[in-house]
């Protein structure tokens, strides 16, 4: 949405079709004119509005632009990450349950009260809970590395497209019989 | 949830998940290491294993219970390694014992005629 209404508020404007003489350069004389008056006339200094330098603005749109496309990857694969992570640890929140005090308290009272010794299902509750341990603990470094990521890279990319919103472009533009001058604005 | 306090409660769920089981199998009758936690191993003597008697869940390292486990290590003059108590829980049937005085180990306490 919010580009849509940059490619509508983008504005290009052609400032000239007339032979452009840049600043500091004396104009040639044309067929048949007096060189020595040519030589003679007085040459503008460019005035920058706004006490701008002119010229290129800040930063290559087209640079800011693969920033943008960047910072917007790595928060895709920053959540992504997150999501994964997360993911991994619901299922050793799962394996806690199946590894848990209560499974062996139940296995113990079906055993009057006893632990039955080299038991399958005593040695996989035993397993549940090792491996419990080391899912939860990878589940929720990978969501803590996911999350940070794509924070970061959230925060990068909201900056840029703050700085694209205000960027400007020049472009020389030959044309026949003179030059133009192609600017690009976003606002 | 601040950061600080998310780590603390992953922390703590973690410990918990870290150690839970090693309190619940402490002392547990056992006949493989895979029986007790991982920090645990399954503390069986030759003598019990001879008598198809099971071992207990001890922390790694301990080998047996001084005068509580047949064919264990015990003192005659000591009362709480004399072999009069044996370690394993009530519920397991485990023989009486004696503190055998010349090898100063725990041995089948043995009826008049020599029976154990």
């Amino acid at each position: 949405m919010s580009r849509q209404r940059s490619k509508v508020r983008r504005a290009l404007l052609l400032a000239s079709v007339l032979p452009l003489g840049l600043p500091g350069q004396a104009v040639a004389a044309g067929p048949g004119g007096d060189a020595e008056l040519t030589a003679e006339a007085p040459v503008p200094e460019w005035n920058h509005e706004g006490g701008g330098r002119g010229g290129a603005g800040g930063t290559d749109p087209r640079a800011v632009n693969k920033k943008i496309r960047r910072a917007g990857a790595t928060t895709i694969a920053g959540a992504s990450l997150a999501i994964a992570g997360g993911a991994t640890a619901i299922a050793g929140g799962v394996l806690f349950y199946f590894g848990s005090p209560e499974r062996l308290k139940e296995l113990k009272q079906d055993n009057d009260y006893t632990l039955p010794v080299d038991d399958p299902k005593r040695q996989q509750i035993i397993r549940n809970a090792h491996a419990t341990t080391f899912v939860l603990a990878a589940g929720i470094g990978v969501l803590v590395a996911g999350v940070v990521t794509a924070a970061v890279a959230r925060s990068r990319l909201k900056k840029l497209r703050e700085q694209r919103r205000t960027s400007m472009a020049f472009a020389p533009a030959p044309l026949r019989g003179g030059a133009g001058l192609h600017l690009e604005v976003r606002f | 949830m601040r950061p600080a306090s998310f780590f603390r409660s992953a922390l703590a769920l973690l410990a918990l998940a870290g150690c839970s089981l090693s309190e619940q199998l402490a002392g547990e009758p056992c006949a493989v290491a895979e029986d007790c936690w991982r920090t645990q191993e399954c503390a069986q003597t030759a003598e019990e294993a001879a008598l198809e008697l099971p071992g207990m869940c001890l922390p790694k390292g301990t080998g047996c219970v001084r005068g509580q486990q047949l064919g264990c290590a015990c003192d005659p003059m000591d009362f709480d390694a004399d072999c009069g108590i044996a370690a394993a829980k009530i519920e397991v049937e485990y023989p009486n014992m004696i503190c055998d005085p010349d090898r100063r180990i725990c041995v089948l306490e043995q009826d008049e005629e020599g029976q154990p």
